[in-house]
């Protein structure tokens, strides 16, 4: 994840790979494959599905109170409860789509977040170097090694719930990766020689930053930030459980577990089926950025590609 | 050798210092202490009343040298829900939480490693896919979901199963498990990557060339060799035990600092709060420690006579 990045290794096995070998070889892989398909659907549930499905989020009908899933819609007609109803009477279908919105928004707005503020202070650090890397680096030690969830609990007290405030908290208690990666990458480039080049011929600093060392950094901070988002869901899910992320009746996965947590033993699909979103759309994600990240080292992609070739030859 | 553990142990005390501030900083200035006690409904003679008591109508920096003064003392003031110091509420709640980590670790460490080996013995086979695609699964998994599925499938069958409260096997065993599965996947999957890194060097090679069998080589060279980045996860994973502990302690009513977190948050007890972040800061801080000395000790090339070689920098 954190992989020292080797230009040198880069420049050498940068024989052009076309986008089709590279889309043929993630979907070869079993795992990729899986991820792929897992990640559309949800895309499309949060997107579409949420919209055109028949039953709304918020509509309650205590009459329909914790039905299990196939249960015919309450006047009969239409598409009816294909995976149950919650103890208001929601539909759980509807009810997952729209936590799978809530859980991307938060996702993948906090990794953005997080994001541009670790990667923008690494890079300062490692290019900088002197006092600035210090008091940089200092402070992303003493936060790494401070329990995120309590600071983010600690944090969450503070400001009081609410929705922009999670994102803000989240993003607040998962910066330091990113400062750590790009500020090493940086180190490592700054001693190779075209950066030298740059400098000499009469870049600025931050010219430099934009125009050559930011470019290089892209591929492995996208991989961190897919890797990131998954930690964001869980992270959101785990603290809407404990209600202090996501207020009700906001759907989000996190808070349906907890909500079914009273039924365990009357309605299991409260609780087994939100987590269950939450594991395949952490899998997968965590997959995903596996076979990206195999596909941006340089190392491992010769790997991929021949062994995609291999057993192409074998089929 | 003294002086850089003399030097340690002076940065650690400013690091506590610093993240007292800031919690004293963030509960006084960013938020209002009394708000933050009595909730947004308080009527105004309450709050003018609270505000009172609590000493909050000094100058902050009056306040500041009260706070520093009770940290000195480590006394925190009364909790205000309990009527009772703060202090001992928290330090009573430290042996169940020692307790319940103790144990999943212990169930979590032996079988990462046991997976490790089994991937690295046999590179690429079928066992070492299915060991990635599960300890994968063990950092996707949310630990209050598999508490709460662990809870509906086991414990209604399994009558000798406690699924709250305190206690010997019965009770700690599904705490325990669930705790474990986070650091289990984390684990095996750092370990499994060293493992390999240390398998494709060239001793190896020659162990292999004098006639060495695979699982001699795994087990007696390349895991003695391999075992300092493990201790380095395994020590961050100690601390991220502590963010699991909060979710599992609640999901079974187990007594811990992390049950003691929620309580104290959601019934705003402020004392107890300032309390808790000491002792877990004080904690960290100590875990740290702890690794370093066993870096020294599991590898004497390992000098702490310049910052770049400690841990802080390279973890």
């Amino acid at each position: 994840m954190a992989a020292e990045p080797t230009p040198d290794a880069g420049e050498a096995a940068e024989e052009r790979v076309s986008w089709s070998m590279v889309i043929r070889s993630l979907l070869r892989d079993g795992p990729t494959l899986f991820s792929l398909i897992v990640l559309f659907l949800l895309l499309f549930a949060a997107l579409i599905g949420a919209e055109i499905w028949p039953h709304d989020a918020y509509e309650q009908n205590l009459r329909m109170r914790n039905r299990p899933p196939m249960t015919p819609a309450y006047d009969g007609s239409g598409l009816g409860h294909i995976l149950g109803t919650d103890p208001l009477g929601r539909d759980i279908v509807a009810r997952l789509m729209r936590g799978a919105r809530v859980s991307l928004l938060v996702g993948i707005s906090g990794v953005t977040l997080s994001g541009l503020f670790g990667s923008t202070l690494g890079v300062l650090a490692g290019f900088f170097r002197g006092r600035l890397d210090d008091v940089i680096m200092r402070l992303v030690d003493l936060q790494a090694s401070f329990p995120g969830l309590l600071l983010a609990l600690a944090l969450l007290f503070v400001l009081g719930p609410g929705f922009f405030n999670l994102i803000l908290v989240l993003a607040l208690t998962r910066w330091m990766i990113y400062a750590r990666v790009a500020r090493s990458m940086t180190l490592s480039y700054r001693e190779s020689g075209f950066i030298d080049a740059a400098v000499v011929v009469g870049n600025t600093g931050g010219r430099v930053i934009r125009k050559h060392i930011v470019p290089n950094l892209k591929t492995s901070l996208l991989v961190l930030a897919t890797l990131e988002i998954a930690a964001m869901i869980l992270a959101e899910s785990g603290l809407s459980f404990l209600g202090f992320g996501v207020q009700p009746p906001t759907p989000s996965w996190g808070l349906m577990v907890a909500q079914g947590r009273d039924y365990l033993g009357s309605a299991w699909w409260l609780t087994t089926l939100p987590g269950i979103a939450i594991l395949f759309t952490a899998l997968s994600l965590n997959l995903f950025a596996n076979g990206i990240g195999a596909l941006t080292d340089p190392v491992r992609r010769s790997v991929w590609l021949t062994r995609s070739s291999s057993s192409r030859r074998d089929s | 050798m003294a002086r850089y553990w003399i030097r340690r142990l002076i940065q650690s005390v400013g690091i506590a210092w610093l993240v007292l501030t800031l919690v004293f900083l963030t509960t006084r200035v960013i938020g209002d202490p009394v708000r933050l006690v009595l909730g947004i409904e308080a009527s105004q003679e309450r709050v003018d009343l609270t505000r009172d008591t609590l000493g909050l109508n000094r100058s902050l920096a009056a306040q500041y040298g009260d706070f520093l003064n009770g940290v000195v003392q480590v006394d925190f003031g009364n909790s205000f829900w309990q009527k009772v110091p703060s202090m001992p509420i928290v330090l009573d709640r430290i042996p169940a939480t020692l307790y319940l980590t103790a144990v999943a670790l212990l169930i979590a460490i032996p079988l990462a490693l046991t997976l490790a080996s089994i991937g690295t013995l046999r590179p690429r086979s079928f066992a070492d896919r299915a060991i990635n695609v599960f300890s994968l699964g063990g950092v996707s998994i949310v630990d209050f979901w598999l508490g709460l599925m662990m809870i509906m499938l086991l414990a209604t069958r399994l009558d000798w199963i406690k699924t709250s409260g305190y206690g010997g096997f019965s009770y700690v065993l599904l705490p325990a498990v669930t705790l474990a599965f986070k650091p289990l996947g984390r684990v095996s999957q750092m370990a499994r990557t060293s493992l390999a890194e240390e398998m494709s060097k060239p001793y190896i090679r020659s162990l292999r060339a004098k006639g060495l069998s695979q699982r001699r080589i795994v087990f007696l060279h390349a895991m003695k060799n391999a075992s300092l980045p493990i201790i380095t996860i395994i020590g961050d994973e100690l601390i991220s035990l502590l963010n699991g502990a909060i979710v599992v302690e609640t999901v079974f009513g187990w007594p811990g600092i992390g049950q003691l977190t929620i309580q104290a948050l959601d019934r705003r007890d402020l004392p107890v709060i300032e309390a808790l972040v000491f002792v877990v800061t004080v904690s960290v801080i100590g875990v740290n420690l702890i690794v370093d000395a066993s870096y020294t000790y599991l590898n004497p090339r390992v000098k702490f006579g310049d910052e770049s070689s400690g841990r802080g920098t390279n973890s």
